[in-house]
C-alpha cells in the first residue's frame, strides 16, 4: 500500500520531498519543495504534507482530500511529547528508506 | 455517537476510526450520558471476562449496552433511530450470558483485530453512508504498522505502553495517523 503521506525534511543542506516506499528528490530550498510536494499531491487528488523545521520537529501538517483527523475527547498531559515523538519517529523513518 | 469499546489498543484504534467516520457526534461524557447522547455505538462483549483477583464477572460492558438499548427503546422520539453495533469473539457466545439481546446485530470477531477492524468499518460505511472511507485492508495495515511502532513512539515520549490511558493513546493514534497515512 503505497503512502500517501509526503515529507519535506531538510537534507544536507538541500531539502527533501519524500514519501515512504517512493524515492525522494531533492530541492535547493524549502519553499521549492512544499511547492513541489503540493503538486504531487494535487496529481494524486487526496494526500497528506508534513514539512519538518531543521530541528527535525514537525512545523506544519496539511491534509487535502482526505478525512481529517480530530483531536482526542480531552488533551492528553503528555501530548507535547507524543507529537515530538511520533514526528521524530516518522522522521527517522522516511530518512532511512533507502528507495 | 458513542464508543463503547475502549480497553484494548485495537479498541481505541477502531476509535480513531470512528471519529475519522463520524467525528461532529462524538462526546466524551460518562457511559449514561454518552448513551443518551450518542446517535450510535460500539460495543464489544468479548471484554466480559472474570476479574483475575476476585473471579467476579466485569460487566461493564453489558451495563453500558443495557443503557444503550434502553434509551433507544424508552427514550424521546429521537432516541429510537440509535444504531448500534455489538461485537464478541464468538458467535453466539452472548446466549450464555445475555440472551436477551437476541435480535441485535452482533458479529464475532475472534480475538482478531483486523476481523474487527473490518466489522466496524463496514458497519460505520453502512450507517454514515460516507464517502471515501479507506477500506478495511488498508485500516488493517495502519494498525499493524502502527502497533509495530507503538513501543519505541512510548519509549521516545517517556510513556510506558502497556499501561497507557485511553487519553494517551487515542493521542498517540491520532498523532500517528496524521503523519502516517
Amino acid at each position: 500500500m503505497a503512502s500517501r503521506t509526503i515529507h519535506v525534511f531538510s537534507a544536507d543542506g538541500a531539502w527533501e520531498v519524500k514519501s515512504e516506499g517512493r524515492k525522494g528528490h531533492i530541492y535547493p530550498t524549502q519553499r521549492e519543495a512544499i511547492t513541489a510536494a503540493r503538486q504531487s499531491i494535487r496529481d494524486r487528488s487526496v494526500g497528506q504534507l508534513v514539512v519538518y523545521g531543521k530541528n527535525g520537529r514537525i512545523r506544519e501538517r496539511h491534509t487535502y482530500g482526505m478525512t481529517r483527523i480530530q483531536d482526542p475527547p480531552k488533551r492528553s498531559r503528555a501530548a507535547k511529547r507524543i507529537s515530538r515523538a511520533v514526528g521524530k519517529i516518522a522522521l527517522q523513518r522516511v530518512q532511512s528508506d533507502s528507495r | 455517537m458513542q464508543l463503547f469499546l475502549r480497553s484494548t489498543i485495537s479498541a481505541s484504534w477502531l476509535a480513531a476510526l470512528w471519529k475519522m467516520t463520524m467525528p461532529a457526534r462524538f462526546a466524551s461524557q460518562e457511559s449514561s450520558g454518552l448513551s443518551k447522547s450518542a446517535a450510535t455505538g460500539i460495543n464489544d462483549l468479548s471484554t466480559v471476562t472474570l476479574d483475575t483477583v476476585t473471579g467476579l464477572p466485569r460487566f461493564n460492558m453489558p451495563l453500558e449496552l443495557g443503557l444503550f438499548l434502553g434509551c433507544k427503546r424508552f427514550g424521546a422520539r429521537n432516541q429510537s433511530n440509535k444504531r448500534i453495533l455489538i461485537l464478541d469473539s464468538e458467535q453466539y457466545r452472548y446466549r450464555q450470558f445475555i440472551s436477551d439481546i437476541s435480535g441485535q446485530d452482533i458479529r464475532a470477531h475472534g480475538g482478531d483485530p483486523a476481523r474487527a477492524i473490518r466489522a466496524v468499518r463496514d458497519w460505520l460505511q453502512a450507517t454514515s453512508k460516507r464517502r471515501g472511507l479507506a477500506g478495511g485492508g488498508e485500516i488493517v495495515e495502519h494498525y499493524r504498522r502502527f502497533h509495530a511502532a507503538l513501543p519505541t513512539t512510548c519509549r521516545e515520549a517517556e510513556l510506558e505502553p502497556d499501561k497507557l490511558t485511553f487519553i494517551d493513546l487515542s493521542t498517540v493514534i491520532t498523532d500517528w495517523l496524521r503523519v502516517n497515512r
